[in-house]
């Protein structure tokens, strides 16, 4: 008679996550083809300043990383929205899960790809800055150090967040659709009954008090955001049909 | 140690929403049993399973494996595989990678095994899992579950859409497997005569119930049928259950429970007793009428 495997909860999350970044790994080719796209098409989104004097004129082009992060944010928010659907969670119970070690390899890949994508955004930013300078022979001058770990912290962080709002609003969803829409709807009424501001409110939040502040604030609401998720998801049945 | 109960359910009840699908189920499951889950349709098999499986939790009642309660469990999980017809795989993955990632996760993975059985059912080891036809993704499935080695195996209608060759080869497989490494096993199907050689026991579901839980032998031994004259037939069975009833212009048929009648004084009157098969128990048991399907043109 076979004995009963025993295999650890870290062993299986570990194994999970192997096999869901090779899984979802077309997901990192879509944001590189989005990130060219928008450089190719909108040279990166730049911000252009102009100005004349007599018969001079100058145009100022600032190229900066905002664009790219505010991709990667969507891609993230997207990305976590997906992993909630049937489709990619009924793929889980095809080997050994239980709903918090899927939830836990899930919260890991998202890790994993936010600091990819942000590795992705200042690449990209690179080489544009590179191309223009070689292709269009024209002089880049740089306002800041062109890396710099706050900035890629400060990235990071702003891109794990995104992932982390999207993984908590697909789970409310694949709680229970009414419950998502409930929430969406009451979330408008309340900014427009009380005329506030959500992004001011949440920029004051994380920012007013420097990037260190930022970054600890923003690691604390992508944890609670993330054990929110894992915790509703706990009960939820699976019926793959 | 074979006898001790693996599985045990006891006052099971779920519902989805209004829909109450299984109701004061109670049984258990022996170690080391073949067992055939039959039923109707919607007599809730597929939920049974899922249950076992831990996909679903039970609405009210008890569901142990190994000791435990095997929703969210990783014990259980770890120790069965549940092949049904919804199974999806990574879309990226090929049949090949399917294996691979299997392997990581299912110590007692037979890798040559599975792909011998793959080439067998010519499924090329580059395809992709949503690609194939129904058929080859049950047999598939059917190849994953049983490489996979699990000490509790749970196939839903594993054989749903293959043809009738690949059919036999596989009940073969599953037999040769369960020989070799004996475990549970626990087979649902509408179709009992095409398995009837493989199980040791049938598990028999109507209505969200257990309606029978017996060894393949006891089942066969159930129920006789009595061919004969009409009055005769019908002032013998007057008192008993019958299960099934045929009348034409030159016979009348009945079927009974075996233990209820005197085969001996049978054959004195001229009563004709056949045997009855267990896939015909399992109609019988669950028909809703002693005509069947003739008594809705009555």
């Amino acid at each position: 008679m076979m004995s009963l495997n025993e295999i650890s909860f870290s062993q299986i999350v570990l194994n999970q996550v192997k096999w869901k970044m090779k899984a979802y790994s077309q997901s990192i080719i879509i944001l590189i083809l989005i990130q060219i796209t928008v450089s190719i098409l909108f040279s990166g989104g730049n911000i252009t300043m102009g100005g004349g004097f007599n018969e001079v004129n100058i145009n100022i082009h600032y190229y900066t990383l905002d664009s790219y992060i505010i991709l990667s944010c969507i891609w993230a928010l997207v990305i976590a929205i997906l992993m909630q659907t049937n489709g990619y969670r009924h793929d889980d119970y095809a080997v050994i899960t239980t709903r918090y070690t899927a939830s836990l390899a899930n919260v890991i890949v998202l890790f994993v790809y936010s600091f990819i994508a942000t590795i992705i955004s200042f690449m990209t930013l690179y080489i544009l800055i590179a191309l223009i300078q070689v292709v269009g022979n024209i002089a880049v001058m740089k306002e800041y150090t062109l890396f710099e770990f706050v900035h890629f912290g400060l990235a990071f962080f702003i891109i794990l967040l995104a992932a982390s709002i999207g993984y908590l609003i697909g789970s409310i969803f694949k709680l229970s659709k009414g419950l998502g829409i409930l929430m969406v709807v009451l979330a408008v009424i309340f900014t427009a009954i009380l005329n506030v501001q959500p992004e001011a409110l949440l920029v004051n939040f994380f920012f007013n008090t420097g990037y260190l502040s930022f970054m600890l604030k923003a690691l604390f609401t992508c944890i609670l955001l993330f054990v929110s998720s894992i915790f509703i998801l706990s009960r939820k049945e699976v019926n793959r049909r | 140690m074979i006898g001790v109960p693996e599985i045990i359910c006891h006052q099971v009840e779920k519902r989805y929403r209004n829909k109450r699908v299984l109701h004061s189920l109670t049984c258990s499951i022996n170690k080391g049993k073949l067992s055939g889950l039959i039923g109707r349709n919607g007599a809730g098999k597929s939920t049974l399973l899922k249950l076992l499986a831990g996909h679903l939790k039970p609405t009210n009642g008890e569901i142990t494996v190994f000791g435990e309660c095997p929703f969210n469990n990783l014990k259980t999980a770890s120790n069965i595989m549940f092949v049904e017809e919804g199974m999806t795989f990574p879309p990226l993955f090929t049949v090949l990678d399917i294996f691979k990632m299997a392997k990581d996760f299912y110590p007692n993975w037979q890798h040559e095994l599975a792909k011998r059985l793959l080439d067998y059912a010519n499924i090329p080891t580059n395809a992709f899992h949503h690609n194939l036809s129904k058929g080859q993704k049950s047999t598939f499935n059917l190849i994953y579950g049983l490489a996979s080695r699990c000490t509790i195996s749970l196939l839903d209608e594993p054989m749903n859409g293959m043809d009738e060759s690949i059919r036999t080869d596989m009940y073969r497989a599953i037999l040769k497997e369960y020989i070799a490494y004996p475990r549970t096993i626990i087979i649902s199907s509408h179709h009992l005569n095409e398995m009837e050689h493989l199980l040791e026991e049938i598990i028999l579901i109507d209505n969200g119930q257990i309606k029978l839980h017996a060894s393949l032998d006891d089942v066969q031994q159930m129920l006789v049928r009595l061919r004969g004259d009409i009055n005769l037939i019908r002032k013998l069975t007057s008192d008993m259950e019958v299960f099934f009833e045929k009348e034409d212009l030159f016979h009348y048929e009945v079927v009974v429970e075996r233990n209820k009648i005197d085969e001996k004084l049978l054959q004195t009157m001229n009563i004709l007793v056949q045997p009855v098969t267990a896939s015909e128990v399992c109609k019988f048991m669950t028909s809703k009428g002693k005509g069947g399907i003739d008594d809705v043109f009555k």
